[in-house]
């Protein structure tokens, strides 16, 4: 490994602070060192992501030297004693894990001391699990652990699996993907794991009738609710008009129901009304410029193909690059944007790109062109989404203002 | 290796390395990496071992990195006319510049600026400085470094709050400098003077809790306030400067022997404070905007030297004092 000069790849630890971070409730002790944490909550602060308690025990060198946990011990006594707190997560950082510090049997050993509090440990705080696996396993083990054995809902009712802080909008596009499927199903939302979610909704997981699973990560604890639980699920993100339709024409499908023409007809005409004077002049700049008719994509693998495609189809974006931002997800029309894929991508100035903020700013592009993170920026819950009909128009303004730029 | 190769093919003149947790448990030997690379490379190598479980917070980071920025300083046999100060960069416009600091310059006493927003260069040539001013307790290691590696004597002023302190200090700095500065101080001082003697009426016997004073020391503190007769009965340090062992020694050999903390999570560090029950809380803390205990700012006071901040500190102390008093008196809002 030589010199990152752009983030590094987050790793496995980042992963289930993604997720732990959005679920009120429950508390995350991070036993490690106090700086890990004191920077990591206020970048996931940045993010938007406000949920969980997040503390750090902090960590000396006698407690290396003597393998003392007895810090791990107070704080799990304060959290769950003077706050109240029930559902505690134990997440390990990089010097625990160095010198081999078994959570999961401090964990054990520690629950007789509280037996009203839940301690969860979590492993992968390691340097061999990589942030979107952190991610899986963090949901899967969710799932193992918190939902109850519940009857399912009497009206139909669905959960958003996928929706953590490191996807660019998670808040917006979980809530649009929400206001679909209630709209053209009829069903209720009970839970999205984990953004803006709690410990009790994370226990009535298995009460819906399905799960809509937005990114690849979700899929393993979706598989297990289906196993558990019997719940059938949808792994798909929506992104355009038409694909926003065939969306919600497999959901349907799956949920075994008729969709609700007249909604999916009005949202439909009132996403294209907007969309159609953009879309004119916009189609009409990319057949008159050849030179820029060129949409570049990056950021995470489940993101950037639906977004391409819309871009093809509704706009007439005759080239597309896809690239992904996690080794293990490249595949052949999707490359993975490694440091100097990040170099060479800033540096051509033709065509629309969208990517990282940190991308966008190599660039010099306009942050507006953001698809992905990391960022600097101070992120919040009623941004425009990039999902589903409305999602559809936000990009066609992006796109249509990012050509009034560049001419 | 690797990254150190690149960033000296790319022209870096400087490559401080820092050594985090995972490498400072593991034993990595990055000393002897400097040592095997530098002939190799161009650039000057200097290692920082920064694991988070050997400091108590940023502080160490920012003294230590200081600090090894002296490493930089070529030896300059002839001093010149030239002072350093220590702790505030050129650039600075959110501090106001320091009274003393604006004299000098007035007087045509060439300054340069010594900060984390200087120039490689201006560390590089500070050792031809005839005298270091301090500002800032990040720059007490290297001032002293620099004391006995380049013969500059320094004078701190961030740690002096007493008017008479203040008056020997500057009179010190007016004999290296071959100025008389008495008379241009003396109205500061007179107002000083003035205001000391009124707050060390009103806060004698005071206790109170030393809180999150930022980047401000916290033992040079209380040691004044222990001066107007106010006694503290809890100090957050989130770092133990070595300059510290003196004003230790100042505090104990007076019988002064309060609870030494680190404040680092609010909600149960109010909780104490409260059940503590202080006259008053110096810096910041979770009941910051309830005016009992009263809570005194200090925050804003970084870089701030000299007779404007202890009067400055003192007024703000009265004050809080005050509202406190009358809110308890006529109830709250």
């Amino acid at each position: 490994m030589g010199l990152y000069k752009t983030s590094p790849p987050l790793s496995g630890r980042m992963g289930s602070l993604w997720c732990l971070s959005g679920i009120a409730q429950s508390a995350v002790i991070e036993f490690g060192c106090m700086g890990h944490m004191a920077y990591g909550r206020t970048f996931l602060h940045r993010m938007g992501s406000f949920g969980g308690k997040l503390y750090s025990t902090h960590i000396g060198e006698t407690d290396i030297a003597m393998g003392d946990t007895s810090r791990l011990t107070r704080a799990v006594e304060w959290v769950s004693e003077n706050q109240g707190i029930k559902t505690i997560f134990l997440l390990p950082s990089s010097v625990p894990e160095v010198i081999g510090i078994d959570l999961k049997a401090l964990a054990k050993e520690l629950s007789p001391q509280f037996p009203d509090t839940r301690l969860i440990p979590l492993t992968a705080g390691g340097f061999d699990v990589s942030g979107h696996k952190g991610v899986e396993f963090t949901l899967l083990e969710l799932c193992k652990t918190l939902p109850k054995e519940v009857h399912q809902t009497e009206l139909p009712s669905f959960n958003i699996i996928g929706s953590c802080a490191d996807m660019f909008r998670y808040h917006a596009d979980a809530a649009e993907i929400a206001r679909m499927a209630s709209g053209a199903l009829g069903m209720e939302h009970l839970c999205t794991m984990t953004s803006g979610t709690s410990i009790s909704q994370l226990e009535t997981l298995g009460a819906a009738h399905l799960n809509f699973v937005i990114r690849r990560e979700g899929e393993a604890a979706a598989k297990y609710l289906q196993e558990r639980f019997g719940t059938p699920y949808l792994t798909a993100r929506p992104y355009g008009i038409q694909g926003t339709l065939d969306w919600l024409e497999d959901a349907a499908a799956i949920f075994g129901r008729q969709a609700d023409k007249s909604f999916i007809r009005r949202e439909k005409e009132n996403a294209l009304e907007q969309i159609a004077p953009m879309q004119t002049v916009l189609a009409r700049f990319l057949r008159v410029h050849r030179e820029d008719n060129r949409l570049v994509l990056a950021g995470h693998a489940d993101v950037v193909p639906g977004i391409a495609e819309y871009g093809k189809e509704c706009f007439g974006f005759l080239r597309t690059e896809c690239y992904c931002d996690c080794s293990e997800m490249a595949a052949k029309d999707m490359a993975y944007l490694d440091e100097s894929a990040k170099e060479m991508v800033a540096s051509d100035s033709k065509g629309f790109l969208m990517g990282s903020g940190e991308l966008l700013h190599m660039a010099k592009r306009d942050q507006s062109l953001q698809i992905a993170v990391p960022d600097h920026i101070w992120r919040h819950a009623y941004e425009p989404p990039l999902a589903g009909f409305r999602g559809a128009v936000n990009l066609a303004a992006v796109w249509t203002n990012e050509m009034v730029r560049i001419h | 290796m690797e990254a150190i190769r690149e960033m000296d093919q790319a022209g870096a003149r400087l490559i401080l390395l820092l050594s985090t947790c995972v490498p400072e448990l593991i034993g990595l030997d990055m000393e002897s990496i400097c040592l095997e690379m530098q002939p190799e490379v161009k650039s000057m190598l200097i290692h920082l071992p920064l694991g988070n479980f050997k400091c108590g917070g940023y502080e160490p980071g920012y003294w230590k990195t200081l600090l090894a920025m002296g490493k930089t300083i070529e030896k300059s046999a002839n001093k010149g006319m030239i002072v350093n100060v220590l702790g505030r960069s050129a650039l600075e416009e959110h501090v106001p510049i320091p009274r003393l600091i604006a004299y000098l310059k007035h007087q045509g006493v060439p300054l340069r600026f010594l900060a984390p927003d200087s120039s490689l260069d201006d560390f590089i040539s500070s050792g031809d400085a005839r005298l270091n001013l301090v500002l800032s307790p990040f720059m007490d290691s290297l001032a002293q470094w620099m004391a006995k590696e380049h013969d500059i004597p320094f004078v701190s002023l961030h740690d002096v709050y007493n008017v008479l302190e203040i008056e020997s200090t500057y009179s010190q700095i007016g004999q290296y400098l071959d100025l008389e500065m008495t008379h241009e101080f003396a109205e500061q001082k007179k107002e000083g003077k003035r205001v000391q003697k009124a707050a060390a009426a009103q806060l004698k016997a005071l206790q109170y809790i030393s809180a999150n004073l930022g980047t401000v020391q916290p033992l040079p503190l209380s040691a004044y306030l222990s001066d107007l007769g106010m006694s503290p009965i809890m100090i957050h340090m989130a770092e133990f400067y070595p300059s510290d062992t003196r004003w230790k020694e100042m505090l104990t050999g007076q019988d002064i022997n309060p609870i030494i903390c680190l404040m680092l999570n609010e909600q149960a560090d109010m909780q104490i404070i409260e059940e503590l029950r202080p006259d008053l809380v110096m810096g910041d803390w979770g009941g910051r905007s309830r005016n009992n205990p009263p809570s005194v700012p200090v925050l804003d006071l970084y870089g701030h030297i000299g007779y404007e901040r202890t009067i400055d500190l003192l007024n703000r102390m009265t004050r809080a004092l005050r509202i406190g008093r009358e809110e308890r008196a006529n109830g709250t809002v």
